[in-house]
């Protein structure tokens, strides 16, 4: 866009609404081409702009007018409730089986709510939430007739940015009862980034519901057979190295995996050393500061000393630990999947992540957004409610056990702690000292960036300096 | 010309001057029409359409979902101030440069060693190994290879270390992911470079090749002065197909090293419009991008038969 603009186009060029552009283009195309294809094309994109069912006005194709939308839904709330019915698509982050995992706990919904019927769309990444954002962004776009998107931190500017959500404002201010109980349990750190960091017109979009925070995983058996004490949770950065130059034995044991990644390998490693991949508002990269480039050469370290496989090759660091072959590893809630799949709830020991200059943690989250696109907007932000419920959430730490619950009373339960590795209450509690990741309009861009040199600089091709500045400069001209 | 030319000729002329057709000459017009109608709509379905709605997407700026704004041309003049863009290019013609002459080379040694005279089922065990890779999937092929040259536990790293060599990090490292994605790529499709090859060395007649062992030519004599000639217009077909394929690379770069690779290097043109129009969702740049593609394929396929007809011969 700016390229265009720096050239002095932009006061010559007319804007053009989409619906106006797409029949413009239909017919041009129609009449160079004579064929159907581009009218194929260009009226599958047109029909994402959809309009409102239910007496609600037409869905503004801009955040501005989301507001309008969500006026006119709100209008129509008294005969909401019991007569809410319809289909309902949510599209959400993973496999078919994985989504199976879901439609467990969609499924007591679908009870409370027998006239609404609730479709899973399970949407596949190679590249994380970037991955999922520009899949579900292109979906929408194509035509597919969604409502709601199960989103992480990571992409939920980049929704508001394209006007592909609605605001929910309105509804919070019918339903604030209803939902007292909800924001009297949830923990209000999270509450605040949402409303502030995720939501940057003022507007609020999104009703977390589970989260992810970072910490350390210890296989208990191959500390013992090191005959290396278990850390405890105020260890540093220099404790943490001495313990994986222990743990490790090269060819048998790996110390620690570092993965390449945003969240899990880069965000906890900046946090404890005071740095962040942006400023406080998320409006400035922060990528070149000493404490960040220390925390580059840190992870160098674990790489170039063999404590951490090599990146770019394909490990699993759940089974190299259900085989011994592993010491510790970084995760959030999601690992106990396979913690208990492999019989390793009781050898498997969580702490929280060794320190420099402070605690620190990402804190991700989950949020349902409810599409522009929908056609049955009042019965997609009772599904937000119910995902934000006690019984959801407990459901969701029951069966698909993936994310958090960002309710204090469901995290602290026997539900959220049972059946998992000792310690699963320091993932919660890290949200006390944890950092909201940090989740740009152009995050699907940024995190490719950060991957990218995060590679070449835990491979050694670039210098830890270097790749902090390049870094920075290509995270802050997508800001 | 005989009596019946000249009155058909007549015909035709009447016909060429608005004259009625005559019901036999309409109903093969007729004919020619619906046989050649499938074929028309197919072209104007998949051809002439995308690239009506590629020229029209080019001259506007539109992010997917929100209002498109028309920009005229500007669209491509910002190619040439895109680093991005630049880069892919040259990476592309990096690719398709080596990719062609490879593909050549090795697909031709391959074909020249099938054809040799040897024990039937050699020969159909050799064909078949040969063309196996095509049959496997850009994906399957692409996953094989990251496994075998994993930095961690690929068999090849683990030789290689045996042999007291360094690991090579092969899709990390910025000088050695492109030359490795041109050798799988070699891989996995020299294969239908070889079938063709070997198509056209059995074309060429013996008899010619006979006589020019009686003449006295040597392996090599005979090799460079009867078999490439006879053998041109099949390199032709298979330096241009393989110009167009390696050009337009995108599913092994895709797979193998995703986000353009190590710091961008293997970004291959077809890779960043993907990226243009599907990350950063610019769908009139990436329109304007995949015009300038096009023509450049275009240009040089017309500049390649063009130069043929000094070292092709079909005679």
């Amino acid at each position: 866009m700016e390229r265009r603009e720096d050239q002095g186009v932009s006061e010559l060029a007319s804007s053009v609404d989409r619906r106006t552009f797409l029949k413009g283009a239909a017919g041009l195309g129609l009449g160079v081409a004579s064929m159907g294809s581009l009218a194929t094309l260009l009226s599958a994109c047109s029909s994402s702009t959809s309009p409102n069912t239910g007496g609600t006005a037409t869905a503004a194709a801009t955040p501005a007018g989301a507001g309008a939308t969500a006026t006119a839904a709100s209008s129509g709330a008294a005969t909401q409730a019991n007569s809410i019915g319809g289909s309902l698509t949510v599209a959400v982050y993973g496999t078919a089986d994985q989504a199976k995992v879901w439609d467990q706990v969609f499924d007591t919904f679908r009870k409370q709510q027998p006239s609404i019927n609730l479709s899973v769309l399970p949407v596949q990444s190679t590249s994380g939430w970037a991955g999922f954002s520009d899949a579900v962004i292109t979906r929408i776009a194509g035509g597919q007739p969604l409502d709601l998107i199960a989103i992480a931190t990571e992409g939920q500017r980049l929704f508001i940015s394209k006007g592909a959500v609605q605001s929910i404002d309105d509804y919070l201010a019918r339903d604030t009862a209803q939902l007292g109980d909800y924001f009297s349990d949830i923990h209000p750190k999270i509450l605040e980034w949402s409303n502030t960091l995720c939501s940057p017109d003022g507007k609020k979009y999104w009703l977390p519901a589970v989260g992810n925070t970072m910490t350390v995983w210890c296989d208990k058996e191959v500390f013992a057979a090191a005959g290396v004490p278990l850390p405890a949770n105020d260890w540093t950065w220099d404790d943490f190295l001495a313990t994986a130059r222990k743990l490790n034995k090269p060819g048998q044991v790996y110390a620690f995996h570092l993965p390449v990644s945003y969240f899990v390998g880069l965000a906890p490693w900046l946090l404890t050393n005071g740095a962040n991949v942006v400023g406080p508002d998320w409006s400035k990269a922060t990528m070149n500061t000493p404490e960040a480039i220390e925390s580059l050469t840190f992870m160098r370290q674990l790489v170039s000393e063999g404590l951490t496989p090599d990146p770019g090759g394909s490990f699993d660091p759940y089974a190299a630990m259900a085989q011994g072959k592993l010491a510790m590893f970084g995760g959030g809630r999601w690992p106990v999947l396979n913690i208990r799949s492999s019989n390793m709830v009781d050898k498997v020991r969580i702490v929280d992540w060794p320190k420099k200059k402070s605690k620190g943690s990402p804190v991700g989250w989950l949020s349902y957004g409810i599409l522009q696109s929908s056609k049955n907007k009042d019965a997609a932000w009772e599904l937000v409610k119910f995902m934000a419920s006690t019984e959801a959430q407990k459901l969701s730490a029951q069966y698909s056990a993936g994310d958090m619950p960002l309710r204090r009373s469901v995290a602290q339960s026997d539900a959220y702690l049972g059946n998992s590795p000792e310690g699963m209450d320091r993932t919660f509690a890290a949200i006390e000292y944890g950092t909201a990741i940090p989740g740009v309009a152009k995050n699907n861009l940024v995190e490719a960036d950060i991957d990218n040199m995060l590679t070449q600089i835990l491979a050694g091709n670039v210098t830890p300096a270097d790749g902090a500045a390049q870094l920075n400069d290509k995270i802050q001209s997508n800001l | 010309m005989s009596a019946r030319g000249t009155s058909l000729a007549a015909l035709a002329s009447t016909e060429r001057q608005g004259g009625p057709l005559s019901p036999l000459r309409r109903s093969d017009t007729i004919a020619g029409y619906l046989m050649v109608s499938p074929a028309v709509l197919l072209f104007g379905l998949f051809i002439l359409g995308p690239v009506a709605a590629a020229l029209i997407l080019s001259t506007f700026s539109w992010d997917l979902l929100g209002k498109a704004r028309f920009v005229g041309l500007a669209n491509f003049p910002a190619i040439l101030s895109d680093p991005k863009a630049i880069r892919s290019l040259v990476n592309t013609t990096f690719f398709t440069f080596f990719g062609v002459v490879l593909h050549v080379v090795v697909g031709l040694a391959l074909a020249m060693a099938a054809n040799r005279a040897m024990n039937g089922a050699l020969r159909h065990l050799l064909r078949t190994a040969f063309f196996f890779p095509v049959l496997v999937s850009w994906a399957a092929a692409s996953l094989i290879w990251k496994y075998i040259l994993d930095p961690n536990f690929g068999f090849v790293t683990y030789y290689l270390t045996q042999a007291g060599i360094a690991k090579i990090n092969w899709f990390i490292s910025p000088t050695l992911a492109l030359p490795m994605v041109v050798f799988i790529d070699l891989w996995k499709t020299v294969g239908f470079i070889f079938i063709v090859m070997l198509a056209g060395l059995q074309g060429i007649p013996h008899n010619i090749l006979e006589a020019a062992t009686v003449d006295g030519a040597t392996g090599w004599r005979r090799f460079w002065h009867v078999t490439l000639p006879l053998l041109s217009p099949t390199l032709l077909f298979a330096i241009t197909l393989t110009f167009i394929l390696d050009f337009l690379i995108f599913d092994p770069i895709f797979v193998l090293t995703p986000d353009g690779g190590p710091m961008g290097s293997t970004r291959t043109i077809v890779f960043y419009i993907y990226e243009t129009a599907f990350r950063s969702f610019d769908m009139g740049y990436a329109a304007a991008l995949s015009l300038v593609v096009f023509v450049i394929v275009l240009v040089a396929t017309v500049v390649q038969l063009r130069f043929s007809r000094r070292w092709v011969h079909y005679e």
